[in-house]
């Protein structure tokens, strides 16, 4: 029984098995010794980069408190201006179960956000008719909104969030006012005011005043409609429809559907208007209109071009240069008539070819007539002109004086209020005539250089009759040039 | 003093004499080498270094985000760890424990065997032997390589509905399932016996 090898290995003898060649070998020896060292170095510290990575790629947390969470739920967004700029980390109930805690992890480069200051909301899709808002998250996730602090506030991580978006921040240069009202009569945020029927602000805040008397409305005119809103102005709510029932039958008022709903405050300035007023103004809010204000219709300048404008609008005159020329054998009577700009140095700024004798005219017969006047190409006197030559044809911006005086109530343009050469930049322009009324308002990206002057889009609509006309830069207000109508394709010509 | 021993690849026996640190014996049937010198100590050496790595990319791996959905806005990133939490509270136990289990423990275990093993001499010889035994069996179970096979046709059948990213952590997934097999493969179990 002692001899088991040869049981376990049948047909073979103990000692008989080959000998195992032997080669020559080199290894490093040593416990432990291998190359393969590196590679753990390399995997450790590609482990520790990534949590370093990971560390960097995560900013700040911050808590913000909500009454109400809405859903939120961890991995939800935080969104700034549209884009996203942390994520909810996770939501839980505050220690006495009366507040919901959010824990938001901003991103990295969303730092700014975690300052004194910063209001938070919860955005959910809203449908009223004034307003259909935060669609994008009825199917998709809700996420949080972040209106941040100025900068410099100070840092902080905890935050009481918003339970509706913001007040509207009326935009710089809003007038805003105050209105009185008895009952809020449906009057929401946002409703908004009108002046005949179109939207001159917004309702920003209602809320009851401080003695609880009366209901104040806080609103915000739109700068351009400042001007509107005199101390004299009445305000009147329009919140929703009116029903009234009568003999003669059923008479349904309302007006359009966002104002049935969130109301409307409707306003009206007499003609008479007094003095424009400033922010703070106190008005009354009147539950309904005096048939007389509705019969107001007053003239009112306002907005900045606007108001620009009438206080220094160019008045140019009509000029007209008749003569006469022999066609066919017979005498004809010609004219050509365009706008003139009478200046404050008693010259006349003019095109050439309307002071300047045409060829084929007869001796004698020519005369430039304006401000009632008939004077002959003899008795005036050209004071400076373009310095491109006068060819034949091609008109150019001309002064001129006359021997005989102009009237003397004759509207003057200062000489100081002209650029004798266009602008380098492209830029808004206003063409007058007559009255403020009649301006033709000019976009720049209307406008394109050529040869000549600034070429005026085809797509505005020039007439003729507007030839002679001043350009008025709407950035300084100063006359640029003239602008030339020919086959009603208009060309700013510099005046020098 | 010749020892008998057989071939890995064919098995046929040998009388192997003791080797002198520059030599090697190869089977005479099969040329494949049967005995090394120390070579005990270059196996452990790869094994401990291989092992090592492996446990140090194993928290990166499991801790660090491995996968970034979105769907509809929805931004959804969960790590080994978190989802296997997620899954708990949503009441998957069974899932859970399994992907707990077959992930994440005895994939440690194996890494942490191995290490140990790769340390002759540090314990005896029978816990040696007992813990070996043990790794080829916890081995055959532990699952991370599936999973990467798992997140890879996810990604591929996926990828229409949903938009994916993977996080950090799949590189350090993809590395220590590699360098656990390195670990495992360089292991010769007959150091457990030869090193005393």
């Amino acid at each position: 029984m002692n001899s088991l090898p040869e049981s376990i290995i049948p047909g073979a003898e103990r000692g008989s098995e080959p000998k195992a060649i032997v080669e020559s070998n080199t290894t490093v020896s040593g416990r432990f010794v291998t190359r393969f060292w590196w590679m753990t170095l390399v995997c450790a510290l590609f482990s520790l980069g990534l949590f370093w990575f990971a560390r960097q790629r995560d900013g700040q947390l911050i808590v913000v408190q909500f009454d109400d969470g809405f859903g939120l739920k961890p991995d939800d967004r935080l969104r700034y201006r549209g884009i996203d700029v942390g994520a909810v980390e996770r939501v839980e109930l505050s220690d006495e179960q009366s507040k919901v805690l959010v824990h938001v992890r901003l991103s990295p480069n969303a730092k700014f956000i975690a300052a004194e200051g910063g209001k938070f909301w919860i955005v959910r899709p809203v449908f009223s008719l004034d307003a259909i808002q935060g669609l994008d998250t009825l199917i998709g996730a809700k996420y949080l909104a972040v209106e941040p602090a100025p900068q410099n506030a100070k840092p902080q991580s905890k935050f009481v969030g918003l339970e509706k978006p913001p007040i509207i921040v009326p935009s710089s240069g809003a007038l805003e006012i105050m209105l009185d009202a008895k009952t809020r009569g449906g009057l929401e945020n946002g409703a908004p005011i009108l002046f005949r029927g179109f939207t001159i602000g917004k309702v920003v805040q209602v809320g009851l005043a401080s003695d609880a008397r009366t209901v104040i409305a806080r609103c915000a005119i739109a700068p351009e409609f400042r001007e509107l809103i005199r101390k004299n102005s009445k305000f009147w709510n329009r919140s929703g429809w009116r029903l009234d029932i009568g003999l003669s039958g059923i008479k349904l008022d309302a007006d359009t559907l966002s104002q049935i709903v969130s109301g409307g405050i409707e306003m009206a300035t007499p003609a008479d208007g007094s003095s424009i007023v400033s922010t703070g103004y106190r008005f009354v809010l009147h539950d309904a209109p005096e048939s007389e204000w509705l019969e107001w219709q007053p003239s009112l300048p306002f907005g900045k071009a606007w108001n620009q404008l009438e206080a220094n609008m160019p008045q140019p005159i009509r000029i007209a240069l008749r003569w006469q020329e022999r066609r066919y054998g017979f005498r004809n009577n010609e004219q050509k008539a365009a706008w003139c700009l009478p200046m404050s140095d008693g010259t006349i700024l003019c095109f050439s070819d309307q002071v300047t004798e045409p060829k084929n005219a007869l001796a004698g017969s020519t005369a430039i007539e304006l401000a009632g006047l008939s004077i002959s190409p003899d008795q005036i006197q050209v004071v400076s002109v373009s310095q491109k030559p006068l060819n034949d044809g091609v008109p150019v911006v001309v002064r001129f004086k006359s021997e005989v005086a102009f009237p003397s109530d004759l509207p003057r343009w200062p000489t100081g209020m002209i650029s004798k050469t266009l602008p380098i930049d492209l830029c808004d322009v206003y063409i007058t005539h007559s009255d403020v009324a009649s301006v033709v308002s000019v976009d720049s990206a209307r406008i394109s250089q050529s040869e000549r002057g600034w070429r005026i889009d085809e797509a505005v609509a020039l007439n003729s009759d507007l030839n002679g006309s001043p350009v008025v830069s709407a950035a300084t207000g100063q006359i640029i040039g003239l602008l030339e109508v020919k086959s009603s394709i208009g060309t700013v010509i510099p005046i020098e | 003093m010749t020892v008998l021993k057989a071939c890995h690849c064919c098995g046929l026996i040998h009388s192997v004499q003791l080797l002198k640190p520059d030599e090697r014996s190869v089977c005479t049937r099969c040329k494949s080498v049967i005995d090394r010198p120390r070579n005990n100590q270059q196996s452990q050496g790869r094994t401990a270094a291989a092992s090592l790595a492996a446990l140090a990319l194993f928290p990166a791996a499991v801790l660090l985000p491995i996968l970034e959905i979105e769907k509809l806005g929805q931004h959804h990133q969960s790590s080994v760890i978190g989802g296997i939490v997620e899954l708990f509270r949503s009441g998957n136990f069974l899932v859970g424990t399994i992907i707990l289990v077959f992930s994440i423990v005895f994939p440690l275990t194996k890494i942490v065997a191995l290490i140990e093993l790769s340390w002759l001499g540090a314990l005896r010889q029978q816990h040696q032997a007992w813990t070996y035994r043990w790794m080829e069996q916890i081995g055959k179970w532990s699952m991370m390589d599936v999973m990467l096979l798992a997140l890879l046709v996810m990604m591929i059948k996926l990828s229409d509905l949903v938009q994916f990213h993977f996080g950090p952590a799949v590189i350090a997934f993809t590395l220590c399932v590699a360098m656990s097999m390195i670990a495992a493969i360089c292991f010769d179990p007959h150091a457990i016996w030869e090193s005393k």
